[in-house]
């Protein structure tokens, strides 16, 4: 009694063919561009760590660069000072005082 | 477009990791109906089951890179359609208790013979546990041998020859005797 197969016919969705194919067919394609879509994004984020990398080195130089900059200008002003202070005594014979004297010796300005 | 029918299920994961929509082709006319067949298990509505078994293959498509071992691509995708039919099932629960949805017209004597034969059916199937269902669509419709359906539902082939035995013993009892209500879940 329980040798023959049931007949489930009425309820395989084979059996309307062109409604299958449809489906196979809808199924396909949004498979693929979920697969593409997903593809992209794994690009992005492949592409997403060097660039990030590059931008990172990019930011490191151009603070170096500002950093650098603003050391030369504090010298350079230090200097400027110290020729004027030195001038200034061998002109006028006025004595610079003790934290002109001591910024002309190298000290960091107050 | 041509499909290579021929090709083991190993080539054709790894064609499909390559993106080739061939073998997407190839994987979802070999795997759909299986698919459909085990999302009708827990479902019992084809329509829903329909929906499912497309979802679960998209889905799996698309993770087909987390999958191990490309031979048990099958039971793998089973998995998956198993577990959206589980949450389609409690998102439909919900649903239908907010809509108070009717039941479908089973008994209806103006239906055609065929159109009344599956509500009948799929009432039957009710009276089956998940594997018989399972178990008794992947070989009658589906055409799945034991040890296919062993492989797939991860239980031995005699097992499977039981479930099969006990499922359509339990489907001809119902289906010969007088039309009667059948709890729905």
């Amino acid at each position: 009694m329980s040798d023959r197969k049931i007949d489930f016919s009425v309820i395989d969705p084979k059996r309307d063919p062109d409604r299958w194919n449809r489906m196979v067919d809808a199924t396909v394609q949004r498979a693929l561009a979920q697969r593409q879509g997903n593809a992209f994004a794994v690009t992005l984020l492949e592409w997403a760590r060097p660039a990030l990398l590059v931008a990172a080195g990019m930011a490191l130089v151009s603070w170096c660069g500002v950093t650098v900059r603003q050391k030369e200008m504090v010298e350079q002003r230090g200097t400027d000072e110290a020729a004027w202070v030195l001038t200034r005594w061998a002109v006028t014979g006025e004595e610079p005082s003790v934290a002109s004297m001591l910024v002309v010796l190298g000290a960091e300005p107050q | 477009m041509v499909v290579a029918v021929d090709d083991t299920i190993e080539e054709l994961v790894a064609r499909v990791r390559r993106g080739d929509p061939r073998a997407f082709e190839a994987i979802v006319r070999q795997h759909l109906r299986p698919a459909y067949v085990v999302a009708l298990g827990v479902l019992r509505r084809p329509t829903d089951a329909e929906d499912v078994a497309q979802e679960a293959l998209i889905v799996a498509l698309e993770r087909i890179d987390t999958l191990r071992d490309a031979k048990h691509f099958r039971s793998w995708l089973l998995q998956i359609v198993r577990n959206q039919a589980l949450n389609w099932r409690s998102r439909r629960r919900l649903r239908d208790v907010t809509r108070e949805v009717p039941s479908e017209p089973a008994h209806d004597a103006s239906l055609p013979d065929s159109l009344a034969f599956r509500f009948r059916l799929l009432e039957a199937m009710a009276v089956l546990g998940p594997t018989e269902r399972e178990v008794v669509l992947l070989h009658d419709l589906e055409g799945w041998t034991h040890a296919e359906i062993a492989e797939a539902l991860a239980i031995s082939v005699v097992m499977s020859r039981q479930h099969l035995f006990q499922a359509r013993r339990k489907l001809r009892t119902h289906l010969d005797s007088p039309i009667e209500d059948v709890d729905h879940e």
